[in-house]
């Protein structure tokens, strides 16, 4: 198992060159995070789609009426679609003497509605806010002082989980926290690759030019980025703009949605393949393999791991019987082993790369005004993570490869290698 | 910016590499570190050893009364403990440990030789036991077997355990398993009987126990036999 221990340690110095260089380009440029106000606020509209989003759809359009905006420059349009069964256009009627635009459509999925509102914006600037998430008062304005020239075609906010529940939601909360970070570090590099549903504001002009969203795309998100990267457009990030998403918490959801997240990444890097050209600079030389080198990491880690630790645990009963469950002399010798064993290179190395993680939560933390703070279980929260994100991934590229149809919302997919090579065969014959 | 300048990427090239490396001259610091403590006691105890023996030898009048036995007894099965080291530290230090565990299977058979001797000459009533395993990897039950063997050890003072790494090419080693026959990994010797399997603890206190019979009742047999004699002298 040689190349193995080569393998692991190529594995922690591509961590830690990864760790080094996004801490060092977002302490280099954080100098620039406080931006001056315009003396004049753009007009923008809000979107907000609904499918059966009856119990939350209120609070969100509520937070919208609370954003610390000029009332004249902010449109808000809410979009029921797809005949919501638990009343969720009636709640939405109730704000419209309040300002807000409410409509119904019939078709199904984010991106219609959307595409929808789209026609119905009279503002500059255009963003969506999911039915299930809701913005701090003074998001808004932090996402628009970051259209500072004209090739910026969107701003991201920081997005973040609300009061996490249980053990998957903590574990979320990590996941996203690293994420508001690389967000602005990604902005720094112009190699932002996903704009979130929710309150990622664009430059309307951009759909009037490029066409609005994909609505036969499962990941709408991740296109529009990728999109206005190819046509060699800007995606900046207001790292201090909190929007808050209420996401799933139990395994079968949030799994459903990680797959369709995971899924759609693939997707979309074969659709727009050509930002991996050199000539896109760091997004295609670093930012993008290094996403797929992160997965490739994150699935040898946790399955070289768990076949240890599997190991151990059929064999571990056999050990108990031959020393006659004598437990106490199995744990003194283990305890032995641990303080007379010196520790390795990769278990030493791990202490920087740990150093490393806690560098960005803080700096994420502190920047983006988040409250909570994470305590130093995040260690746990963040090794369950690398198991679960493998497992989704797997999941993922098992689909891709032996899927047959997925129904996600609206969107039906069945972009699977299994039925492509079906439907060759079925043209084959025909032929 | 889409493009990072390259003096920026070798100076972060040039951190991510000292950080690196750090890791590496961190551990070779701890792993040379143990080694030399290893060396240092493996000395210490030879050096016990030395005064051990000749002690005995000088005392030629009653050598049965001899010092410093227990604690030389005691500090080589604390030795036994500190031997622990993973794959890449055993390879990438391989010419170091192997002459370490050299010297410490020679000092173990020198105090077993000696132990022979008390046992014959002072009448104790030591019982060693021979071990031998491979930490190579394919001794799967090797690590039971050494938990087991210390459990003994732990409720029976007077055995005394010797274990032997079969794999060294150190020819004292070879030699003992040549008077043995050791083929197998885990193998034991008790009362110069060869075990060749996994011995749980019950089957390792059967043996002890029917050694101690055995040996009180030779005790026995022999105070009769004195008591004969003398009664074949009071009664001519």
């Amino acid at each position: 198992m040689e190349w193995l221990n080569w393998l692991a340690l190529a594995g922690i110095y591509i961590s830690l060159f990864a760790g080094t260089f996004f801490i060092y380009i977002f302490l280099e440029n954080r100098k620039n995070l406080v931006l001056e106000e315009p003396k004049e606020w753009p007009s923008v509209t809000i979107a907000i789609p609904a499918y059966n989003d009856a119990e939350t759809v209120g609070k969100t359009i509520e937070s919208v009426l609370a954003l610390d905006y000029p009332k004249d420059k902010l449109q808000i349009l809410a979009v029921e679609n797809n005949n919501s069964t638990d009343g969720t256009y009636e709640v939405m009627k109730k704000y419209a003497d309040k300002g807000v635009e409410v409509y119904t459509i019939p078709q199904g999925g984010k991106g219609p509605a959307l595409n929808f509102a789209i026609t119905k914006a009279r503002g500059e600037f255009f963003g969506g806010l999911d039915a299930d998430s809701f913005a701090e008062p003074d998001a808004l304005k932090k996402i628009v002082c970051r259209f500072t020239a004209e090739d910026i075609a969107a701003v991201t906010p920081a997005l973040k989980v609300y009061k996490p529940k249980n053990f998957l939601g903590r574990i979320q909360q990590i996941e996203y926290m690293t994420g508001v970070f690389l967000r602005k570090v990604f902005d720094y590099l112009d190699s932002i690759h996903v704009t979130p549903g929710p309150l990622t504001v664009y430059r309307k002009s951009f759909f009037d030019k490029y066409g609005g969203y994909d609505e036969h795309n499962i990941t709408e998100d991740l296109e529009i980025a990728m999109r206005i990267q190819s046509k060699n457009l800007r995606i900046k990030n207001a790292i201090d703009a909190n929007v808050y998403a209420d996401n799933p918490e139990t395994w079968a959801p949030l799994s459903k949605q990680r797959v369709r997240w995971y899924l759609g990444f693939i997707e979309n890097i074969i659709k727009y393949k050509e930002l991996l050209h050199p000539k896109y600079g760091v997004l295609a030389v670093y930012i993008l393999p290094m996403a797929f080198i992160s997965v490739f990491l994150a699935m040898l880690f946790s399955t070289y791991s768990m076949y240890r630790i599997g190991l151990q645990i059929v064999t571990y009963p056999f050990f108990l019987r031959s020393i006659g469950f004598n437990i106490v002399a199995a744990l003194s010798n283990g305890f032995s082993q641990l303080i007379q064993g010196v520790p390795d290179v990769k278990t030493i190395l791990a202490i920087p790369l740990i150093l490393f993680s806690f560098t960005m939560l803080y700096l994420a933390n502190t920047h983006s005004k988040e409250k909570a703070h994470v305590g130093i279980f995040f260690i746990a929260y963040a090794v369950a993570y690398i198991y679960i994100f493998s497992i989704w991934w797997i999941m993922a590229i098992g689909y891709k490869l032996f899927g047959r149809k997925l129904k996600f919302g609206g969107t039906i997919w069945e972009n699977s290698l299994l039925n492509y090579l079906l439907n060759r065969g079925r043209q084959d014959a025909r032929g | 910016m889409r493009e990072v300048s390259t003096p920026k990427l070798i100076g972060i090239f040039a951190i991510t590499t000292l950080i690196f490396l750090s890791g590496f001259m961190f551990a070779r610091f701890l792993t040379d570190t143990k080694l030399s403590d290893l060396d240092n006691s493996i000395n210490d105890i030879a050096l016990q050893t030395a005064s051990v023996e000749t002690e005995y030898n000088l005392l030629l009048e009653n050598p049965c009364i001899y010092g410093g036995f227990a604690k030389l007894t005691s500090s080589l099965g604390e030795f036994t403990d500190k031997l622990v080291f993973n794959d890449a530290q055993r390879q990438q230090n391989q010419d170091k440990i192997e002459s370490i565990k050299d010297n410490y299977f020679l000092l173990e058979t020198r105090h077993w030789i000696f132990v022979q001797k008390l046992n014959s000459e002072c009448k104790t009533n030591f019982t060693p036991i021979l071990y031998f395993y491979s930490d190579a990897g394919d001794c799967e039950v090797c690590k039971a077997q050494g938990i087991v063997l210390s459990t003994i050890k732990q409720d029976h003072p007077d055995t005394m355990i010797y274990s032997f790494d079969v794999n060294t090419d150190y020819s004292l080693v070879g030699t003992i398993k040549q008077i043995y026959g050791v083929k197998a990994v885990p193998s034991i010797v008790i009362n110069d009987k060869l075990y060749g399997q996994f011995m749980n603890q019950d089957d390792i206190e059967k043996i002890l126990k029917r050694q101690k019979v055995n040996s009180t009742s030779e005790q026995d047999n022999s105070e009769g036999q004195q008591l004969n004699d003398s009664s074949v002298v009071l009664n001519p």
